[in-house]
């Protein structure tokens, strides 16, 4: 849970596929779901909007990177679950290689 | 797959928004709540939770907006929402609607109009195979080349053959001789019937099949051939009861063309029912070349197919080396002569296309002052919204979204417009036929899909291009301001508005000016003076079956008859036969005068009855009247009219001077003028100023078989056309053709005129309707917007001319700035109408004053209507008011 006195940054700008292909990579999640872990794991450093979430589902989905399905979740509601697919798999590989290339080459930058 | 899930999910949201937002809205809601529970379970009370949740994530309504913002659908969903706002917001302003929306409309379908003509006549291809690859062939002078690109110059026989024999650039050569007079006999009468003589080629050529039967072979036309004869739709269908057996059937003609036999043609098929060329020729014989034949006798029109790949230029050159070639070896019939090979377009739309080309122009302008007049009015409206723009901003609206919503409503407009135009347009093409000559190239004009493609794609550009303007005011609204106070709103718009009433004025002017040209032209033509009277006057061709050899003495003679018969006939006023040759006499000039002065035309010669002045009504000037006494042993005599009076002995008394003809300088007679008539107008506009000869019936000499009778009747009688009519039949033993009113013809003669007149005339009283609304709604707008100024100054003290100088200021300057600029470019562009007009001169001065004052005295009353209402305001009323 983020408290409201910790200093929270939006996503950086063409990260939030990368980290919402990771995070579905893990197992198939709902949209809450998946700000959770994001701000869990992040702890509390990205703030997930959940429109710009639903827009970025919708968005993959057409691509056929994820799959949605609703399904019941663990506390007996309807929710709609989000799953990568075997595309969604591979983009994930590729922008993780991306990521760590250009995120390399920043820290070496600011290390010299 | 992706973009199939893309677009099946684009579509599904599209056509079933309910489905669509439903389940967005379930998830936002699950998400929300999910959340909720997450902060409840953390220990927050169900309040707190939710509140905590509204602080971290923003509300759902915000969150679900933004999530169903993405998707191509959005886009179309937005401009379809656009759409419909702009249609609501329309009808909710009728008349600003209606008057933009007729206004695009009758802009459109002028344009659309005068596109589809231009599209038939310059753009799409001729109704031939491959016509890009025919061309016309023809020996021709360089001077007369200069003189006339177009002309259909002629060319000799064995020329065409020397072109077929030697070149290479063709697949095949044909020749044409047009329009000969064929007679045909059929159920006791005799007609005149138009026919072409075509090389057996021809029709092969063009890729024209005859709908029954077969084409020419070249054994038709060998020496004993049966004489064969291919017909046109037409006349299958009028004269020979669209027979489907009427191959093999027989035509008779009481007299053969070149010998003296009588002999029935037979026909052997129908033509097209779209097949036209050049004329309307309705019978076409098969024409052999003759080596043989003189080269000075140039009579054939030729046609040519290229070889695939071959060029124009390149068979232009090959031309010309036989020409050159020619030029030595025969220095009599071919020195200064070359040849030359054009497109076939340009031979059959014959040079109209500059024409063509203005009355595009012309609509055009009219489109322009249409769209100009929206974009007015659509500025006076976004004036009017400022505010509702301003407190769309302050409510979150994006000047993106202002511009879009500007734009849309443009090009709603335009598209209404453009349906209305495209009404219009099919309305006014049914005239587009009667009005140029569209059948002489088999040519249609109408409403395709080229034309809907037009007009789809000239909508929605004027439409966006009317809402430009206001788009960017739009854009540009000044929140601050604009919520404060309305008053200031004006100023900018003021300007945009006056530079958009200045050029509206200027348009109209020229519009206003060009219309006036052709108007009084017309005007002139149809009401003033023609030189003689054409109401109550009937002619006839006069031609003779028992003059089968086309004796002219015999033809004469039979003439002579039938006109004494006809002056006995009750309810015929006077009658008067003429005749004339189109080659006979080569010269006719002042005697005496120099030979080598080419640069006087060539006065028309006819020889005429005494009774010819009287018939026609036309005035002798000066001198006398022939009378029965000039007959063939006396001497010989002529009357002048007033232009060949004053081009052959200028400065002159024309009485008593002598006229030379003849067919050569030895050769001729020396005629003595005892008249001067009036000139008349009979035939070509253009000819009313030509020189003409006449000289009495008894003394000419009368060069073939035929000729006209012109018959004065004292009413307009029926039964009296027909006892004349049975007389000619009796007399000359022909049908001929029919009585023909004079009135009837010269109405005719004058409909491409009256059509162009009538059509500008509209055009310009458009145009000035529209500058006129452009400066009363411009004016009537400073006064709402200055209304509390004025108010104020009425309060002080201030007069009523004062009041509505105030507010008419601005627009003298405009009218003034407008009508300078109009003035000038309309000089410049009415040089252009020259071609049509034949009356008067483009420079006329009066036409530009009184444009000047009708476009004056529009925008006076446009001003002053609006402007009133200035003084009538009610200070207190106006101070206490906003």
């Amino acid at each position: 849970m983020p408290s409201a006195n910790e200093p929270t940054t939006d996503v950086i700008q063409g990260t939030l596929d990368l980290l919402i292909l990771k995070t579905l990579s893990l197992e198939a999640m709902h949209g809450f779901g998946v700000t959770r872990r994001i701000e869990d794991i992040t702890q509390g450093v990205f703030r997930i909007n959940p429109g710009s979430l639903l827009l970025a589902f919708q968005r993959m989905e057409r691509d056929g990177l994820i799959d949605a399905e609703w399904r019941t979740s663990d506390n007996n509601r309807r929710a709609k679950y989000y799953s990568l697919t075997r595309k969604g798999r591979k983009r994930l590989e590729s922008e993780r290689a991306d990521w760590a290339r250009r995120s390399g080459a920043v820290a070496r930058l600011l290390e010299t | 797959m992706g973009l199939w899930r893309s677009a099946s999910r684009g579509l599904r949201r599209l056509f079933r928004p309910d489905l669509a937002r439903r389940d967005l809205d379930d998830e936002v809601r699950d998400y929300f709540a999910t959340a909720v529970e997450s902060y409840i379970r953390a220990g927050y009370t169900p309040d707190e939770a939710a509140r905590q949740v509204r602080m971290a994530f923003g509300t759902s309504t915000s969150a679900r907006d933004e999530a169903a913002g993405g998707g191509w659908e959005i886009i179309i969903e937005t401009l379809l929402r656009d759409f419909r706002y702009a249609i609501r917001t329309l009808r909710k302003s009728p008349a600003f609607a209606i008057v933009a929306i007729l206004s695009l409309g009758i802009g459109i379908g002028a344009t659309t109009t005068a596109y589809s003509v231009i599209d038939a006549f310059d753009f799409r291809p001729l109704p031939f195979r491959d016509a890009d690859r025919l061309v016309w062939l023809s020996e021709i002078t360089p001077r007369d080349d200069d003189m006339c690109h177009n002309c259909p110059w002629l060319t000799a026989g064995p020329t065409a053959l020397d072109w077929i024999a030697q070149t290479r650039s063709f697949d095949g050569i044909a020749a044409v001789q047009t329009s000969y007079g064929f007679l045909w006999s059929h159920d006791d009468v005799v007609e005149s019937l138009t026919a072409d003589e075509t090389t057996p080629n021809f029709f092969g050529l063009l890729g024209t099949q005859p709908l029954l039967g077969r084409a020419f072979v070249p054994s038709d036309t060998v020496t004993g051939a049966l004489p064969v004869a291919l017909v046109s739709y037409e006349f299958w269908q009028r004269h020979l009861g669209a027979d489907p057996r009427v191959v093999g059937s027989k035509l008779l003609s009481p007299t053969d063309r070149a010998a003296s036999v009588s002999q029935p043609f037979t026909v052997i098929g129908v033509l097209p029912r779209d097949f036209h060329f050049r004329n309307e020729a309705v019978v076409w014989l098969p024409l052999r070349l003759d080596a043989h034949a003189s080269r000075a006798n140039r009579q054939l029109e030729v046609v040519g197919r290229l070889q695939q790949g071959r060029s124009i230029a390149g068979a232009r050159a090959e031309l010309e080396t036989i020409s050159a070639r020619l030029a030595l070896s025969d220095p009599k019939d071919y020195r200064g002569r070359t040849a030359t090979v054009k497109p076939l377009r340009d031979l059959l739309v014959v040079g109209t296309a500059n024409g063509r080309f203005v009355l595009f122009a012309i609509t055009m302008l009219v489109l322009l002052i249409a769209v100009l007049n929206v974009a007015g009015l659509l500025l006076g409206r976004a004036a009017a919204r400022q505010t509702e723009f301003a407190m769309r901003t302050a409510l979150g609206a994006s000047r993106m979204q202002l511009v879009r919503q500007t734009l849309v409503e443009g090009s709603c407009i335009g598209i209404a417009g453009g349906c209305a135009g495209v009404l219009f347009a099919l309305w006014a093409v049914r005239f587009v036929p009667r009005w140029l000559s569209t059948n002489d190239a088999g040519l249609t004009v109408g409403v395709d899909d080229r034309m809907l493609a037009f007009v789809a794609a000239l909508s929605l550009f004027v439409g966006i291009a009317a809402a430009v303007i206001p788009a960017i005011r739009a854009a540009s609204t000044n929140l601050n301001g604009a919520l404060r106070t309305r008053a200031d709103g004006g100023i900018h718009n003021a300007r945009a508005s006056n530079v958009l009433i200045a050029i509206q004025i200027s348009l109209a002017l020229v519009l206003l000016t060009a219309a006036g040209l052709l108007s009084r032209d017309f005007v002139e033509l149809r009401y003033l003076d023609l030189g003689y009277d054409p109401y109550g006057l009937y002619s006839t061709t006069l031609l003779t079956a028992a003059s089968p050899k086309g004796d002219p003495q015999e033809w004469a003679r039979i003439a002579e008859a039938t006109r004494n018969h006809l002056a006995a006939l009750p309810g015929v006023v006077s009658v008067t036969l003429e005749h004339q040759s189109a080659i006979h006499p080569a010269i006719v000039r002042a005697a005496g005068a120099n030979a080598a002065s080419p640069s006087t035309t060539t006065p028309v010669l006819k020889a005429v009855d005494p009774s010819y002045f009287t018939t026609f009504g036309t005035r002798l000037l000066l001198g006398r009247q022939f009378s029965a006494d000039d007959r063939r042993a006396a001497l010989p005599v002529a009357i002048v009219n007033k232009t060949a009076a004053r081009t052959l002995w200028p400065g002159r008394n024309a009485i008593g001077q002598q006229v030379f003809v003849g067919d050569s300088t030895n050769v001729g007679e020396l005629l003595t003028v005892v008249g001067v008539a009036d000139d008349a107008e009979r035939g070509e506009m253009m000819s009313r100023h030509w020189p003409a000869v006449y000289r009495p019936f008894q003394q000419a000499t009368i060069y073939h078989a035929a000729g006209s009778l012109h018959l004065r009747l004292s009413s307009d009688n029926a039964s009296t056309l027909a006892a004349a009519e049975a007389i000619v039949r009796k007399e000359t033993g022909t049908s001929t053709s029919p009585f023909e009113s004079e009135q009837l013809s010269l109405g005719s003669r004058l409909l491409p005129k009256r059509f162009n007149a009538i059509a500008l005339d509209l055009f310009a009283c458009f145009g000035l309707l529209l500058a006129a609304m452009g400066i009363y709604g411009s004016v009537a707008y400073a006064v709402t917007q200055r209304t509390r100024e004025i108010g104020i100054r009425i309060a002080l003290g201030a007069q009523r001319g004062a009041v509505v100088g105030l507010v008419a200021r601005r627009i003298v300057v405009l009218v003034g700035i407008g009508v300078f600029a109009g003035v000038a470019s309309a000089i410049a562009l009415t040089r252009t109408l020259q071609s049509f007009i034949s009356t008067t001169s483009v420079t006329n001065p009066w036409i530009f004053v009184a444009s000047v004052g009708l476009m004056l005295a529009v925008a006076l009353i446009a001003t002053l209507l609006p402007a009133r209402r200035a003084t009538r305001v009610d200070a207190v009323i106006a101070l206490r008011g906003d």
